[in-house]
């Protein structure tokens, strides 16, 4: 049953092939099998409850469209007294006293919870080794990290350790960990899931999403997460599409954007893998037109002014005194603030509140942030530009497979490159997702699919389509090649 | 840009990180690194562009002004690290 | 110390809480005197993953005001995000409104004291939260914070540097407290922090027209306070300047105590606000319809008033002005007058009776244990002549001391209806006169003055029931009479 999309799961408990409590079983087995990857922050006890009563539910025939499926969440979405770190020592036991509304509504939708992943300390890292809990490892090559910041997430799918997970994504946090461990992760339109409850790293970049097998995998959880919230500001009054039943619908005359020079400064390797997707997808009718985007060079920089000025202030909050790590014995106010701090948060993060600090003081503010929104605007011009004539543009998501662990930990720059592909999705707001595209010596790659706005449907569709020619997604760690 | 360790300290304590001498140079390439990589966007042609706030091109949805009994103090204080009769404790400020 | 060589200039920024049943940014209660952080949400206390929503119930408060200091309506505005570390503030920083305030380039027209009128332009007037409360002295070297305040909404209303000495800053200070009160934007209780001032003070020479160095003085929660402080402020300026040193730019806080102002310590440390716009909201978009809506609600305002009571009643210009200062006094004139029809009686209860009893007590009418529906009773009956005048205080003193008590009820239970009945008080006059034989016969030869003794005495006889008028008739009937058959 492990082997099975989360669809297939669905079916088999209608079926009554299996129960709640068997599938949520495995799947406890199977993370105690693999506590070495580290995927887990910690593990819900009442897991095999949840599924029981989910049983009952379906005994009693009240249907719902998730009812037992186990579904692991990043530990940057509270949950209602359950341990949620942001995989930072700073939380290391913050007991959130409520719930974030992708949990809530996860829950409603029948959903065992069964776990809180692994991450980058506060979604800030590309490796998932800024997580104060330790990094997790690539299920396909355990030398090797499974990306970030969603990497336990990311992980934990590829090792069939739940049906499925979310993640969220800043800078390609669900895109690039999905790519390096050979899932489908999509990141939606700014405003398509509520924030409330998600631990804020840059408050208008991010957004949660789902991390599946498969597109259709992600269209459910897609479809249940969404929706306006009341208790978030930026989130769409847009109605939700029926995601799921719209996938598999027939695809007519669908043209995608190709920005050629992303391709030309490619690792030929991972360019031949995007040519091949290129040509899988118009042997099923999708046409490719070529694109411009002249400002997605400045998505990096701007991105790296915007994020860290934005997360300077979210994280003034944890300052020990109403939550959170608090230094032992402070002698005065500012070393409670000061100690607390320095104390309770790692280098990257630290890194990154620093830089933000300083674009966004009196001499700096137009230099930087105010520099950087403008660029922002160009970037999202470029894409609504671009999307008068394609309706969706494919990128690769990574500029290579999973890297080693520590081989990029202290080249900073390099680390920051990874978002390359991938930042100017969530600087226009834009739903992009990663699918699995083929594998590099062995690893996984994935192919990225940008949508236009509140059109999740479409790429959804395309990824549907292309992995119902392909069996990359369906490929295990350990069972491949 | 260049970070000197006078930029350093300052940021660190609006910031409100303690630094010593020996983390002045790790936190001068990391700010460098961030802040060389931002400078390349000056090349963008920005002139009279309006900065983007919000990827949601949509505005502001007001909320009813109707008082929510909580009854959560309890909860709340059993999370935080020092409290005495719900007051949340902190070293003495001296305004 | 020269004053005449000196000029003071002086800008206020006044923090005024908006009546909301809901804090701006979360569904807390904003009501007063709760039990410490009981009235405190995720939102407030800044908890990991919160998100502020808007109220929708402080934008009609600020556009009224903004209407009636004549000021520009912003149709799009928003807010951002004001950062700096300290315990009463959750987030880190404080969400407000730098960029795009609600109000901008207003102005009000003040009368001081030595006479004419002096218009104060408002820069803006902001939108944002409040922060919570520090409470010091719980235990040694601990601060407890408490943040049911933390959240309230306020309207930071900053005006131009245009008042030259502490009473124009006072009577402007008057004129926006008594507008917001007018308005039922704000209840304007100082002593529960819902007004409260900054004091930006600054000195220079006469004729001088660059501004000299500044200090900002926080948190002034009384009138009489924030012109002490002010005082207090251009003596120091003054003293510092004429030593030839130099005036520090600093915040300082006011100590009511000693009645000086001192450094704010707090306020040493690396200050940059680093404001920027708030991701967490989008721009807050009004239509003209929705600000028009406001305009034609407006309640009426004061000068308005002065100007219908003056019309309407009798009054004189001390009375209108009496009456007309203060809404809550002028309500309860309103409502005596619909009550009674005796716009002149309820004004010379409010303005003798009424208000030394509240300066005495030191509360306001609002408080006041007598309603305006009592007094009307006592107003209506000394007209009707139930009562004397003098019997009606003593009625409004039992009621303001039992607090509550029902007019008529008194005036039954108590028996203070007036002796009119002109055999019981015939008897009492003939048996007074009888046993005056001397007084009689002095006010017969003329000393007309002994009138006066005669109706004490039936008054003593009666405890001041008998009518006076109906008595002064009877005694000099009877006495005349005595006239008559004497000798």
């Amino acid at each position: 049953m492990l082997d099975q999309t989360l669809t297939e799961q669905l079916t088999s408990l209608k079926n009554g092939d299996y129960s709640s409590y068997e599938l949520t079983d495995a799947y406890i087995k199977n993370i105690e099998k693999h506590r070495d990857l580290n995927c887990y922050i910690s593990l819900n006890e009442k897991a095999l409850e949840e599924a029981k009563r989910a049983d009952l539910l379906r005994s009693k025939k009240e249907m719902k469209p998730l009812l037992g499926i186990p579904i692991a969440h990043k530990d940057i979405f509270c949950e209602n007294e359950v341990k949620t770190t942001a995989g930072s020592k700073m939380l290391e036991n913050f007991l959130s006293p409520y719930d974030a509304t992708v949990v809530s509504k996860l829950r409603e939708a029948g959903a065992v919870s069964i776990g809180k992943t692994n991450m980058d300390e506060f979604a800030m890292g590309s490796s998932n080794e800024t997580s104060f809990f330790g990094p997790v490892k690539n299920p396909w090559d355990e030398s090797r990290v499974p990306g970030g910041s969603s990497g336990g997430s990311a992980a934990a799918v590829s090792a069939r350790l739940c049906s499925a997970a979310t993640g969220t994504d800043t800078g390609g946090s669900i895109r690039q960990p999905a790519s390096f461990c050979g899932i489908t992760g999509l990141k939606p339109t700014y405003g398509r899931v509520s924030r409330w409850g998600m631990i804020a790293y840059a408050s208008s970049l991010d957004q949660a999403g789902p991390m599946a097998i498969s597109a259709e995998d992600c269209a459910i959880i897609l479809r249940e997460m969404s929706g306006y919230d009341e208790k978030d500001s930026t989130s769409s009054k847009l109605q939700v599409a029926d995601y799921t039943s719209l996938i598999s619908k027939p695809i007519d005359r669908v043209k995608i954007g190709i920005f050629r020079p992303l391709m030309e400064d490619l690792d030929t390797r991972v360019g031949k893998l995007l040519e091949e997707t290129i040509r899988e997808l118009e042997k099923n009718g999708v046409s490719f037109v070529e694109i411009e985007l002249p400002n997605f060079g400045f998505a990096i920089p701007a991105y790296y002014v915007i994020a860290p000025a934005e997360c300077s202030a979210n994280l003034s909050r944890y300052d020990g005194v109403r939550f959170g790590y608090r230094c032992d014995n402070p002698i005065d106010l500012k070393d409670l603030y000061q100690r607390s701090r320095t104390e309770g948060l790692g280098r990257e993060v630290k890194n990154r509140i620093m830089a933000g600090t300083f674009a966004l003081t009196a001499g700096y503010y137009d230099a930087y942030y105010n520099k950087a929104q403008q660029v922002r605007r160009l970037i999202k011009n470029d894409f609504v530009e671009a999307f008068k004539k394609v309706d969706a543009i494919i990128a690769p998501t990574t500029p290579s497979a999973a890297f080693r662990l520590g081989e990029k930990s202290n080249r900073q720059k390099e680390m920051y490159l990874q978002d390359i592909y991938t930042t100017s999705a969530n600087l226009a707001g834009l739903p992009a997702l990663s699918m699995p595209a083929g594998f590099l010596n062995n690893l996984p790659i994935g192919a990225q699919l940008i949508g236009n706005y509140f059109d999740e449907r479409l790429i959804l569709s395309i990824a549907h389509l292309y992995q119902t020619q392909t069996d990359w997604h369906l490929t295990r760690p350990g069972k491949k090649e | 840009m260049t970070v000197n360790e006078k930029t350093v300290k300052f940021i660190a304590e609006l910031a409100n990180f303690r630094i010593e001498n020996e983390d002045i140079p790790g936190l001068v390439t990391g700010m460098e690194t961030i802040l060389e990589m931002a400078a390349s966007m000056n090349e963008a042609k920005t002139n009279n562009v309006l900065p983007m706030l919000n990827p949601l091109d949509e505005t502001q949805i007001l909320r009813e002004d109707k008082a929510e009994e909580l009854k959560q103090k309890d909860k709340f204080s059993s999370i935080a690290p020092e409290t005495l009769e719900g007051l949340y404790l902190v070293p003495k400020v001296v305004e | 110390m020269n004053h005449s060589n000196w000029e003071a200039v002086i800008g206020l920024e006044i923090h005024v809480q908006l009546s909301t049943n809901s804090k701006i940014f979360s569904a807390s209660s904003t009501a007063f005197g709760a039990e410490p952080n009981d009235q405190a949400n995720e939102i407030d206390l800044g908890l990991p993953g919160t998100l502020p929503a808007v109220n929708s119930g402080i934008f009609p408060k600020a556009i009224a005001f903004g209407i009636c200091i004549d000021a520009n309506i912003s149709k799009t505005s928003r807010f951002d995000r004001k950062n700096y570390f300290y315990p009463d503030l959750p987030k880190g920083y404080q969400i407000t409104q730098m960029e795009i305030p609600i109000v901008t380039n207003g102005k009000i027209e003040i009368k001081p004291i030595t006479g004419g009128s002096k218009t104060i332009r408002i820069n803006r007037a902001h939108l944002e939260e409040d922060a919570g409360k520090s409470i010091h002295g719980l235990i040694p070297n601990m601060t407890g914070i408490d943040l049911n305040r933390a959240g309230i909404p306020l309207l930071e209303i900053v005006s131009e540097p245009d008042m030259r000495n502490a009473e124009e800053a006072e009577i402007y200070a008057k004129s926006i407290h008594q507008l917001v009160t007018y308005l039922s934007i704000s209840d304007g209780n100082m002593a529960e922090g819902s007004f409260r001032c900054d004091a930006n003070v600054s000195v220079r020479n006469r004729g001088e027209t660059v501004l000299g160095v500044r200090t900002e003085t926080k948190n002034i929660n009384s009138f009489k306070f924030l012109k002490n402080a002010i005082n207090y402020e251009i003596d120091r300026q003054i003293t510092i300047l004429e030593s030839g040193a130099k005036v520090e730019q600093e915040t300082r806080l006011y100590d009511s105590v000693k009645n000086e102002t001192r450094p704010m310590r707090s306020k040493e440390t690396a200050t940059d606000y680093r404001y920027f716009p708030e991701p967490d909201l989008l721009p807050v978009v009004l239509d003209e319809a929705y600000i028009e809506e406001i305009r034609l609600t407006l309640p009426e305002l004061p000068t308005q008033k002065k100007d219908r009571y003056s019309q309407d009643y009798d009054l004189n210009e001390e009375e209108v002005f009496f009456l007309s200062n203060d809404l809550d006094l002028a309500e309860y004139f309103e409502e005596c007058v619909r009550l009674t029809g005796d716009a002149k009686q309820s004004a010379n209860w409010l303005k003798g009776e009424m208000a030394s009893r509240l300066s005495k007590h030191e509360i306001t009418i609002r408080e006041a244990p007598v309603s305006a529906n009592n007094l009307s009773r006592i107003i209506i009956r000394i007209a009707d002549g139930t009562i004397s005048s003098k019997i009606g205080k003593k009625i409004f003193s039992a009621i303001w001391e039992n607090n509550g008590m029902e007019v008529d009820h008194l005036i039954e239970e108590k028996n203070l209806s007036q002796v009119s009945d002109e055999n019981e008080l015939q008897m009492i006059v003939s048996e007074i006169i009888r046993n005056n034989p001397k007084q009689v016969k002095q006010f017969l030869d003329g000393k007309g003055k002994l009138l006066g003794y005669f109706v004490g005495l039936v008054m003593k006889e009666t405890s001041g029931k008998a009518n006076p008028k109906q008595l002064n008739e009877l005694i000099l009937k009877r006495l005349n009479s005595e006239k008559k058959t004497s000798p």
